[in-house]
């Protein structure tokens, strides 16, 4: 306190712009999901275009429609999005007429199986793809890309080469900031479960500068701000088969009062953070908010210790925005988690796929198939408009990074944040 | 089309196929089938065809066409086919074949496919129609020749025109030796005289003549004509033994190739092969064997979307025919080999079908039918092809005097007209079906073949499509299609493709549900074409094995003339069901094929029937008669064999035979023919008994099948007897058995024991011991355990089904609402679930508990609307009653005209809260308007009509008289929420006033755009926290429907447009869009959360 006044460590200066690309301002249900894929395929399509014709100079790109009055066996170049036929995709059809059966579906790990067959849409047609060039393992519904071979006799497509729309480019190369800082990402506070608040608070206070010796405080002042990416109320959601009203009521009831407890315990502990540090909060998938993506930002009402500093955020659930001209992307874990889902059977680790999805220029492929998502109109927020140079998913099991190099030279750093209640683990980025 | 004209469903409830325990066979549906047998059966009176010159054929695209057929020699080649369809027409002699030389002479016509998908027209002649009439005494060889002649002259005089200019109308009456099959007469045979004629409607004129006039004054006699009423080409295929869908051989030099080897008879059919050959010439291959295969068929589905009008069913003489899909499949592959679809107007091309887009509708229906003919399909199928996409397209084609239109038959120049048949039954009433004629191609309608089969809820497509399924089909609503098609290419292709889908459904359900196989087996077995099967009632397959078997024996079958009389006789005998719930074994013995098996142990038949005097004057003796409980009498095998014991002796033979072969069999294909095999040999040995009790029929006999059923009914009585005779404490066992209730041919016994093993090894022994107490053949079966048992009443009763030891085979229920059509799928579902827990958990306490949960969800109004609709098909309006779905109808024609049922439709709807004393038709309303004016829903009504009785039935055995107290009465009834309606006549006169979300109390003026009031704003995070939670909910089940939509729908990028209303989604994705939109706003109250 007074015994050593004259070390003050000022933080680093933090500017910050929230770019707002997922904020929805009024909820309306009545447009359907066909709009997001319209727009997703009307944006992506362009990029693809000037990809096929450099890639393959000698093939005619055409639509699906065409596809019949042309040649069977002359290659051509469709392009289109990516389905997935999987039967195992939860269907609330079939758990409407199992209702009857009183089967329980097994929650499946993955919606992945042999039998998946592979189809590539345009706005107006599908067609099956077969062929080795596309491992099916590898792809997931949504994607938009262009694809290269030629139609067979039973009206299947023989894909023999293909081509995603790529990394974005960068808008503008930065040179070396003139100021370094390190941003903190955590999530998973999963506060409802982790009841050992000793980690939060030691970490709280280590970012506030409560601990630690000088060095520490000097390393801790270099934090620009904190991210919170997603879960910090609730990690996980038990589901409960209650088929009696009363008893889910009561449960529900019992979750409100826990929630609200645990709000006013985040906020609580928050408080002292945001005192000194700007922080950014930004929903998780079990988090008091909308249940769709893009999920919105916490409400002021539930953390009202918080909001009223300048210095707290909350922001969306996909988010992009710059901090010190940075552009810093993520989310909370859904996009990536539902994208393995789908995938499936193979091993392929989420920091593989949190590049891939670069290379597709989307956030979230699976959405609105396989992730609850809000039905946009005429847009879909998760195309990648502006490539990050910092792009984190989170809530993942383990710690894992890498610099990844685009084909045009964007650098852009990939990390995956492992949940903080389960690994007490958090990352700071230069 | 999504609005098809749906046929009243048929009149009976008839055994549900294939529930793979094969003798599910209830007689207990002998009674309603008899009811079908009362059908009129609707003849087809005289064979008035409209003939004219049909186009030549074209050829478009060599896929369409047949492949050639090989060159083949008549003096060397045998000509080998398998048969589809049989018809006759009049021509003239070809010489060198025999009958009648002087035209006109009646030829019949066999089509059929070779082994390499040849289509054949075999043109056979020389045979005659005849009948039988008794003969006087002394009638001599010379009378003969005068009855001919005096016959002859009766016959010309009495046709007032004779456009065909017949010369010999009678070409020889001969003496022959028969029986009256009807009533044992001894074993002497009788004289009657056999007339042929020349053409087949002299027949039924010269039996008139013959019985009211005098023919030859020499004699007094009465004659009575026999075998008279019988079709033609049934005399034709009994005679030369040909059955249904069989195997025809030509050998060598017997036939001639039409305009080959210098036989230059003009083609007259469509088929690659026109051949001539003599009635007598031909072999006629049984189908066993290697003849059992069947042909490479060609199968064309096929439908049509029409473009209506507003809020009218579509007219042919309005509304244009803007799109049929085909698809093509050949007999015995998986997939179509041909796939096309006819649009007016363009369309987007679709990939692996062909488009073909027409300017004018002339043209394409013009260019369809130039498909049809090229095509050169042997069966036509679809759904309900019969009753709508068949006339409409003919009528349409006449409306727009499209030029050969109609040819669609194989002949060339006869035109395809529609015939509106009428058919009466007890039950029904009168009801219309269209018949159309396709010379040599047999027009398959799945729905007739559903209606007649199966018993479901609801008929429509996407209804069927679910339960075999187990898909929805995607609906688009009509008002919806003549968008489309008013749209551009693009929208027109969506339409395109949805109709593809409609036309390719019936393919997978027929072979889902092995339709042709069952059908071709089924003619195979009772001797009838294919055709008949599906247009005519049960008695001609009866009749037709009945007639093969007399001309076997030399009977002759009477004619009877068809009169209701009053006389009923009592049908099967139920035990006194001691009704509850039994927690203790319960094991069923089960007579085999008990009917079939009486007629056989006694030798109940029409020849062995002893009339009272024919007793005494022929001497026999009492030891050689059965005298039935009914006090009818039969004389015993040993004296004469009865042909309806022979008959079902050779089926259920044959049907065994089938089962073993079945059980050998690796060859997927041929395990369906047998299995279809088996399946029609047990149908047709059952339809034996209706036929002899069906009055209206062609031949009844009351002594018969009221002696089956009395016999019947003694049998149950006597085995309870037996058992429980036997299986007590005195004779050494260790309970008392006592038989709870018995059905018409089986019993249900608690032998007191506690296992499913002890009870099957005391089944199998009472079974064996009670049959050797029987006649043979009547077996007694132990078959299953019902472990636990509810019987609820009189055909009531549902249990767990073990036939083996260690685990159940199903939850069996027989005639609870699980599966009635009439209410709403709550009760269904809740019937089922609460079964489940009775019988599989046997938890008694979890399934009131539940009853009680689903009757609190219904009155606090937590049930998916979708599970409370009821849906009628709206057949006609001016109903003597008032009816629920009429009034619906008017009252939704009075608000939107456009979007009203018309007549056809099924209309769905809900009952909807009124004033006391509302009578329940008015209650009636549309579901969607429903959800969109938050109307609230009648839940008394539902809880009184729907659930109480089903429920309180189930649960009385367990519960006792406190059952209806228990689940009707009780807290779980107390709390209620009603919804305020946006449109009833109090709604105009108030303000909503907005209210505190947490207390409910009115927000002041100032506070009004706020969430809460100041009392509750230290509460407002857990306010907004509950609020967001109910919203998270619906937004969960938002995403869920829609994409699942999305998938099933088959595209991302095209809106949803399906209107499907037999989909639980349909409503359940409205509820909820608009659930969401209420519960966001009540959010936003909170403030949007702005930085």
């Amino acid at each position: 306190m007074e015994i050593q006044p004259q070390l003050t460590y000022r933080r680093k200066s933090f500017q910050f712009k929230d770019l707002k690309k997922f904020d929805i301002s009024e909820q309306y249900f009545e447009q359907q999901y066909c709009n997001i894929y319209k727009a997703r395929l009307r944006v992506l399509k362009d990029y693809l275009l000037e990809k096929a014709k450099i890639k393959w100079a000698h093939n005619q790109v055409i639509t699906l429609a065409e596809l019949s009055e042309r040649n069977k066996s002359d290659t051509c170049v469709i392009i289109g999005t990516l389905y997935k036929h999987q039967e195992l995709k939860p269907s609330i059809l079939h758990e409407l007429s199992n209702e009857l059966q009183l089967q329980v579906q097994p929650a499946r790990i993955n919606y992945a199986s042999f039998k998946d067959i592979l189809y590539l849409e345009d706005e107006t047609l599908r067609i099956k793809l077969i062929g080795n060039h596309i491992n099916i393992q590898n792809v997931v519904t949504g994607i938009v890309c262009a694809v290269c071979g030629h139609e067979l006799e039973n009206g299947e497509f023989l894909v023999i080469d293909w081509c995603l729309p790529g990394c974005c480019p960068k808008l503008s190369i930065l040179d070396q900031l003139e100021t370094q800082g390190k941003i903190l990402i955590i999530s998973g506070l999963d506060l409802a479960n982790n009841l050992q608040l000793l980690n939060i608070n030691l970490l709280f206070e280590w970012i506030t500068g409560m601990v630690g010796c000088e060095k520490v405080h000097q390393d801790v002042a270099s934090i620009v701000c904190v991210i919170v990416a997603g879960n910090s109320i609730r990690g996980s959601l038990e589901t409960h088969n209650y088929k009696k009203y009363f008893e889910t009521k009561a449960h529900d009831e019992a979750i409100f009062k826990e929630t609200a407890n645990i709000t006013h315990k985040l906020d609580n502990l928050l408080c002292p953070v945001v005192k000194c540090c700007p922080v950014i909060l930004m929903p998780g998938e079990f988090d008091p908010t909308s249940h769709t993506l893009p999920q919105q930002p916490l409400h002021p009402c539930i953390l009202p210790q918080c909001s009223r500093f300048k210095s707290f955020h909350t922001v969306t659930n996909p988010w992009v925005g710059s901090i010190n001209s940075r552009i810093v992307a993520g989310s909370s874990a859904q996009p990536i988690t539902d994208i393995m889902k789908v995938a499936g059977l193979v091993d392929i680790s989420p920091l593989m796929w949190l590049e891939r999805t670069l290379l597709w220029r989307h956030y979230a492929p699976t959405a609105p198939d396989t992730i609850p998502t809000y039905p946009s109109n005429n847009i879909d927020p998760f195309i990648i408009t502006e490539c990050p140079d910092i792009y984190f998913v989170g809530n993942m099991d383990k710690y894992d990074t890498k610099l990844f190099t685009a084909d045009e030279g964007q650098t852009i750093r990939l990390i995956c944040i492992p949940k903080f209640s389960k690994t007490q683990t958090d990352c700071d980025i230069r | 089309m999504n609005k098809k004209q749906f046929s009243a469903p048929s009149a009976t409830k008839k055994a549900k196929y294939r529930n793979d325990d094969e003798d599910d066979d209830y007689p207990g549906s002998f009674e309603a089938e008899l009811a079908t047998m009362d059908e009129m059966e609707n003849e087809f009176g005289d064979m008035s065809q409209v003939i004219e010159e049909g186009p030549e054929q074209e050829n478009t695209y060599s896929k369409w066409t047949r492949p050639p057929p090989p060159l083949l020699n008549p003096q060397k080649d045998a000509l080998i086919f398998q048969q589809i369809d049989i018809d006759h027409y009049s021509g003239a002699p070809l010489p060198g074949m025999p009958g009648s030389i002087i035209p006109p002479v009646p030829i019949m016509r066999m089509f059929g496919v070779t082994e390499l998908g040849n289509s054949v027209c075999c043109h056979v002649h020389g045979f005659s129609p005849y009948l039988y009439i008794t003969a006087p005494q002394n009638f001599n060889e010379n009378h003969c020749r005068l009855l001919k002649e005096a016959l002859n002259k009766a016959l010309l005089k009495d046709m007032r025109s004779n456009p065909e200019n017949i010369q010999e109308a009678v070409l020889a009456v001969e003496r022959v030796y028969k029986q009256n099959m009807y009533g044992y007469t001894g074993s002497d045979k009788s004289l009657f005289l056999k007339i042929t004629v020349a053409l087949p409607r002299l027949v039924a004129r010269c039996k008139k003549i013959v019985e009211e006039e005098t023919i030859l004054a020499e004699f007094n006699h009465q004659y009575t004509a026999f075998e008279s009423n019988i079709d033609f080409d049934i005399r034709f295929m009994v005679d030369t033994s040909v059955v249904g869908c069989s195997w025809i051989e030509l050998p060598p030099k017997t036939w001639k190739l039409r305009q080959h080897f210098g036989h230059n008879l003009p083609l007259t059919t469509r088929c690659q092969l026109e051949v001539d050959i003599a009635w007598d010439a031909f072999i006629a291959h049984a189908p066993q064997g290697e003849w059992s295969k069947i042909a490479p068929f060609r199968i064309l589905s096929f439908d049509i979307e029409c473009a209506g009008r507003k809020g009218i069913f579509p007219e042919p003489n309005h509304d244009p025919v803007i799109q049929i899909a085909n698809m093509v499949i050949k007999q015995g592959e998986t997939e179509p080999f041909l796939r096309n679809i006819f649009t007016l107007d363009t369309c987007a091309p679709i990939v692996g079908c062909q488009v073909l887009s027409f300017e004018k509708e002339q043209k394409l229906l013009e260019k369809w039918a130039d498909f049809v003919r090229q095509l050169d399909p042997d069966i036509f199928t679809g759904y309900n092809i019969n009753n709508f996409d068949f006339p409409y397209l003919i009528n349409r084609a006449k409306h727009l005097n499209v030029k050969d239109f109609y040819f669609l038959g194989r002949i060339k120049n006869i035109k395809s007209v529609i015939k509106t048949q009428v058919l009466q039954s007890k039950q029904m009433g009168r009801r219309e079906n269209k018949s159309i004629n396709f010379e040599g191609r047999v027009p398959f309608d799945l729905l007739l073949v559903l209606v007649r089969d199966y018993k479901l809820r609801s008929y429509t497509l996407n209804a069927v499509s679910y339960h075999f399924l187990q898909e929805q089909k995607e609906d688009v609503h009509h008002s919806i299609i003549t968008d489309l098609q008013n749209g551009d290419a693009q929208t027109r292709r969506r339409l395109a493709v949805y109709c593809l889908k409609d036309a390719y459904l019936p393919l997978r359900l027929l072979d889902k549900l092995m339709c042709i196989f069952i059908y071709m087996e089924m003619a195979r077995v009772t001797g009838v074409s294919m055709c008949s099967l599906l247009t005519r009632g049960q008695q001609i397959k009866v009749v037709s094995q009945l007639l093969r078997k007399t001309r076997e024996k030399d009977y002759l079958m009477p004619v009877h003339r068809g009169q209701v009389s009053d006389e009923q006789f009592e049908g099967a005998t139920v035990i006194e069901p001691k009704r509850g719930y039994y927690n203790d074994p319960i094991a069923t013995l089960d007579f085999s094929s008990l009917y079939p098996s009486i007629i056989m142990a006694h030798n109940l038949c029409y020849t062995t029937l002893l009339k009272h005097d024919k007793q005494i004057k022929l001497k026999i003796d009492s030891d050689d008669i059965t005298v039935t409980p009914t006090d009818s009498k039969f004389v015993k095998a040993t004296l004469r064999k009865g042909i309806l014991p022979e008959i079902l002796e050779n089926l259920l033979l044959a049907r065994k035979a089938a089962k073993t072969e079945l059980k050998n069999e690796t060859d997927p294909l041929k395990q369906k023919v047998l299995d279809g095999r088996q399946y029609a040999l047990k149908v047709s040995a059952n339809s034996v008994y209706g036929f002899t009790g069906a009055q209206m029929g062609k031949l009844p006999c009351l002594d018969i099948s009221a002696s089956v059923t009395s016999y019947g009914r003694t049998m149950i009585e006597r085995t309870k007897h037996e058992v429980e005779e036997q299986y007590c404490t005195s004779k050494g066992y260790k309970n008392d058995a006592i038989v709870i209730y018995g059905d018409t041919d089986s019993v249900m016994i608690k032998f007191g024991v506690k296992t499913v093993e002890e009870a099957m090894e005391l089944g199998r022994v009472a079974a064996e011991y009670v049959s050797s107490k029987f006649l043979k053949p009547i077996k007694l079966e132990f078959e299953k355990v019902y472990f636990p048992y509810l019987l609820i009443n009189k055909k009531r009763y549902a249990g767990l089904y073990f036939t083996r030891p260690d685990k159940y085979d199903k939850m069996d229920c027989k005639g609870l609402e699980t599966v009635r059509r009439d209410n709403c799928p709550l009760v269904a579902n809740m019937m089922n679930t609460c079964l489940q827990k009775l019988l599989i958990d046997r938890n008694p306490n979890d399934a009131l508990n539940y009853a009680k949960q689903i009757i609190s969800d219904l009155l606090c109004n937590r049930i998916d609307i979708s599970q409370l609709v009821i849906t009628k098909e709206l057949t006609k309006t001016d109903y003597a009653a008032k009816q629920a779905h009429v009034e619906l109808a008017a009252k939704m024609k009075k608000r939107d005209a456009g979007n009203a049922p018309k007549l056809g439709d099924r209309v769905p709807y809900v009952f909807t809260r009124a004033a006391k004393g509302t009578p329940a038709y008015q209650k009636a309303e549309d579901p969607i308007f429903v959800l969109e004016n938050n109307i609230p829903i009648d839940t008394n009504y539902y809880l009184e009509n729907q659930l109480a009785k089903p429920l309180v039935r189930i649960f009385e055995p367990i519960l006792g008289e406190k059952a209806e107290s228990l689940l009707l009465k009780g807290d779980h009834t107390r709390t209620k929420s009603v919804v305020t309606s946006k449109v009833s006549a109090l709604s105009a006169f108030t303000r909503k006033k907005e209210i505190c979300l947490g207390c409910k109390a009115v927000l002041t003026p100032e506070r009004e755009k706020m969430a809460v009031c100041k009392y509750c704003e230290p509460k407002e995070s857990e306010l907004y926290q509950t609020e967001l939670y109910t919203g998270r909910k619906l937004e969960e089940k938002f995403c869920r429907l829609w994409t699942e939509c999305q998938r099933c729908q088959g595209s991302l990028h095209q809106e949803v447009l399906c209107t499907n209303r037999d989909c639980p989604i349909f409503y359940m994705r409205k509820k909820v869009q608009m659930e969401l939109d209420t519960q966001m706003k009540r959010i936003e109250r909170f403030g949007i959360p702005a930085w």
